[in-house]
């Protein structure tokens, strides 16, 4: 695959809703496809549904600009099922995640400023 | 093993949608994944399943229209592709225009070629649109693709005009429509030959 880093994780957003989500499933650990799948529709509670297309699509931006890589090894081989490939979160990809939820996080801060968010609740 | 059902089987010919590069590194997991959820859905209940199947193509079509677009051969096949078709009009409504002309002016220099305009016309039509569609949803060799179809396409309406009309009507000129269907499938078939040699070309031309 093709490497195209960016220097700075910042040059890099703001993020896709769906390559977020996908970076957040495997912030805590490596996982397949259908597992990241999972974890997303657990998380959000089934609101946000990543297909398989939108996840692949993403997966392989992430994986040219070396966000996330591929693992040669298994996590689990006795119970695994070998054809799936696992994938797990680089160094600059978790920079690039924290980064996204600090710039996310600075959005939220705003909008309690403005009161949006007391208002609504 | 789970045995492959009718709706994997589905879904894994939905993925032609997407790019061959995309499909080859992706195909597999995308179907994998296809499969968990599916399988996951269908114990859920039928409703479930419906509803899997909708998300999924409402993701197939929005993702694989943007694969597509940022293929990075994408816009060199978009402006082949026109030209080769917008070049196909052109011919085939310039032989309609000629033979409409020549026979309501019965000019007959042009009604000499009717036999070959009216296969030209006919043929190219269906033929190309054959043509254009199983290139874009198989791997088979153009140009192969091309003269195959070429064959069936000018060979059905001749033998079927020979055999049935030929029979029936006294003044059917026999040797004309033969001549006319050969000297169409040896136009079609020459200009889909340049067409295939213009691509490899350019193909060599990119790889370098």
């Amino acid at each position: 695959m093709k490497q195209s880093k960016a220097e700075n994780p910042e040059d890099s957003l703001p993020l896709t809703p769906a390559m977020f989500h996908i970076l957040l499933a495997l912030a805590d650990r490596e996982r397949h496809g259908y597992e990241i799948m999972r974890e997303v529709d657990e998380r959000t509670e089934g609101k946000v549904r990543i297909g398989p297309g939108t996840l692949y699509g993403s997966i392989k931006r992430m994986l040219q600009s070396g966000w996330i890589e591929e693992l040669d090894e298994r996590p689990s081989p006795e119970d695994d099922d070998e054809r799936r490939r696992y994938y797990r979160l680089s160094d600059f990809g978790l920079k690039v995640a924290v980064a996204e939820a600090e710039r996310l996080d600075r959005l939220v801060k705003s909008a309690r400023i403005k009161k949006l968010l007391s208002a609504r609740s | 093993m789970r045995k492959q059902n009718l709706s994997c089987r589905v879904y894994e010919k939905l993925l032609f949608a997407y790019p061959s590069d995309f499909r080859e590194t992706f195909g597999s997991q995308m179907v994998q994944v296809f499969r968990d959820s599916y399988f996951e859905q269908r114990q859920a209940s039928r409703g479930s399943v419906l509803r899997l199947w909708v998300l999924t193509i409402e993701d197939l079509v929005c993702s694989a229209l943007k694969e597509r677009t940022e293929s990075e051969n994408f816009m060199n096949n978009l402006r082949r592709d026109l030209i080769g078709a917008l070049g196909c009009l052109i011919i085939i409504a310039t032989a309609f225009c000629l033979l409409g002309y020549g026979r309501k002016n019965e000019i007959s220099s042009i009604i000499t070629f009717g036999y070959f305009l009216d296969a030209l016309v006919t043929a190219g039509v269906i033929g190309n649109l054959v043509i254009f569609l199983l290139a874009k949803v198989t791997r088979l060799d153009r140009f192969r693709t091309a003269l195959y179809t070429m064959l069936i396409v000018h060979a059905v309406p001749l033998i079927l005009l020979v055999l049935v009309i030929g029979r029936n009507v006294p003044n059917f000129n026999k040797s004309s429509t033969i001549i006319g269907y050969v000297g169409s499938f040896l136009f079609w078939i020459g200009l889909h030959w340049m067409w295939s040699r213009s691509s490899n070309s350019s193909a060599v031309g990119v790889a370098n």
